[in-house]
């Protein structure tokens, strides 16, 4: 008998709370959105397991110093091993042809940023921590890896809530955008046709990636694990010498990191550390942010209209989200329903890669300031 | 006060950070893509000259 009640004991069940059964819920829920709805699958699955990982209790995963998943957490995303090689992937994936022809869209990259800096404030109205605040703003680039990297290094404790948040509204960018976007712009401004670009060679291509390093890495020197890592991966798509380590990047290696990533930021998301009244905030906060990263690229590129000979459509500044391709399919609909004839998609391309890069810059300017 | 100045500092320096880094890639893009044209250009103009001294 007393075997048996030893035994019992020993199970988790005693143990479970009722935090860990609402993490549970949170778990399912994130892997019923990535099976049944496709929503960013290749994150949200492994995030909604990692949940339910980091709540059996008594569990040894997460246990410091000897937990398996504590071990892809502590080497991956705390020695900010991951995010960078994500970005390796992502500079190997990534076309810059339309930035490059039209280099104009760089400033609505950066325009859009202006949104993460609004909702930095909310943030900072709603009691949240400076560090916090810049963590919660950056949700608005978009851009998860840099979400999580500079959660890493700001807010460790906020990475998990504002991961989930930047991939939910990454999956929701459909529903969020265009509504902001019709408020900013009249039918009018919505039914600019762009000229077609030009074709870019490929020693532009190739040039880009280097130059872009020394620029971006001499100026925000913070955030060159990042960018340091995006350009190599482009220089490899870029070169054509390479395909093996190009392919190996955009593949393999993109898919390795992309499970470590995902289980490792979902297990640190025990109950203790989530279920506070301050998550709610931040889920709204990101949605803000959402939406002022938006409302920030669509007023700059109207702004730049006043200055410009050839008028660019509005609508290409809200793809300055990143959020790639998703933002700038957003773009292209909602251009192609004011006018028919309107085809904004490679042209909405250039601020959307241009976003991948400021939301970057923004995250290596927090740094800087913040944590030394 | 401290963190007043601080937070000012973030906005500041953010919202310039970005804009100077874009700016300036801006420019250096433009830059490096007539560079690569210039070269393209040239080399085009070294083959088809060695072709004609060829015919």
């Amino acid at each position: 008998m007393e075997l048996f009640q030893e035994v019992i004991l020993r199970t988790g069940f005693l143990a479970l709370t009722w935090g860990q059964l609402v993490m549970w819920a949170v778990g399912f829920t994130l892997i019923y959105l990535a099976i049944r709805k496709g929503f960013e699958p290749l994150l949200l699955l492994p995030i909604g397991f990692g949940i339910l990982l980091a709540n059996i209790p008594l569990t040894p995963l997460m246990t410091p110093g000897s937990g398996l998943i504590w071990r892809f957490y502590h080497y991956g995303l705390e020695w900010e091993v991951i995010p960078p090689l994500i970005f390796l992937g992502l500079g190997a994936m990534t076309d810059f042809g339309p930035m490059i022809a039209n280099p104009k869209t760089l400033l609505l990259g950066a325009a859009a940023q202006v949104g993460v800096y609004f909702t930095f404030f909310l943030a900072l109205l709603l009691k949240f921590t400076v560090p916090q605040a810049a963590v919660i703003g950056i949700i608005g680039g978009a851009d998860g890896p840099t979400t999580i990297y500079l959660a890493s290094k700001l807010a460790p404790e906020m990475m998990g809530v504002c991961a989930v948040a930047a991939y939910s509204y990454m999956a929701m960018v459909p529903l969020i955008q265009p509504p902001v976007m019709k408020l900013l712009t009249t039918e009018a401004e919505r039914k600019i046709v762009m000229k077609s670009l030009r074709p870019v060679s490929k020693l532009e291509k190739i040039f880009f990636p280097v130059v872009a390093l020394f620029v971006i890495c001499l100026i925000v020197p913070d955030a060159a694990p990042l960018m340091a890592m995006f350009m190599m991966g482009n220089l490899f798509r870029e070169s054509g010498v390479v395909a093996r380590l190009s392919n190996a990047a955009q593949n393999e290696l993109m898919n390795i990191v992309t499970i470590f990533l995902g289980v490792s930021v979902g297990a640190t998301m025990p109950a203790a550390t989530v279920l506070q009244p301050k998550v709610i905030f931040v889920f709204i906060l990101g949605c803000a942010a959402f939406m002022l990263a938006t409302a920030t690229g669509v007023l700059f590129a109207k702004f730049m209209n006043l200055f410009l000979k050839e008028k660019i459509n509005p609508l290409i500044g809200a793809a300055g989200v990143s959020a790639v391709p998703m933002a700038a399919r957003v773009v292209a609909k909602l251009g192609s329903e004011a006018n028919r004839k309107n085809y904004l998609l490679m042209h909405a391309m250039g601020p959307n890669v241009a976003g991948v890069i400021g939301t970057a810059v923004a995250a290596g300017m927090f740094i800087s300031v913040l944590a030394k | 006060m401290e963190s007043s100045a601080l937070i000012l500092k973030c906005f500041v320096a953010g919202v310039t950070g970005v804009f100077l880094v874009m700016a300036i890639l801006q420019v250096a893009v433009t830059l490096s893509s007539k560079l690569a044209i210039w070269i393209e250009s040239k080399t085009v103009d070294k083959n088809a000259a060695s072709q004609a001294g060829k015919g």
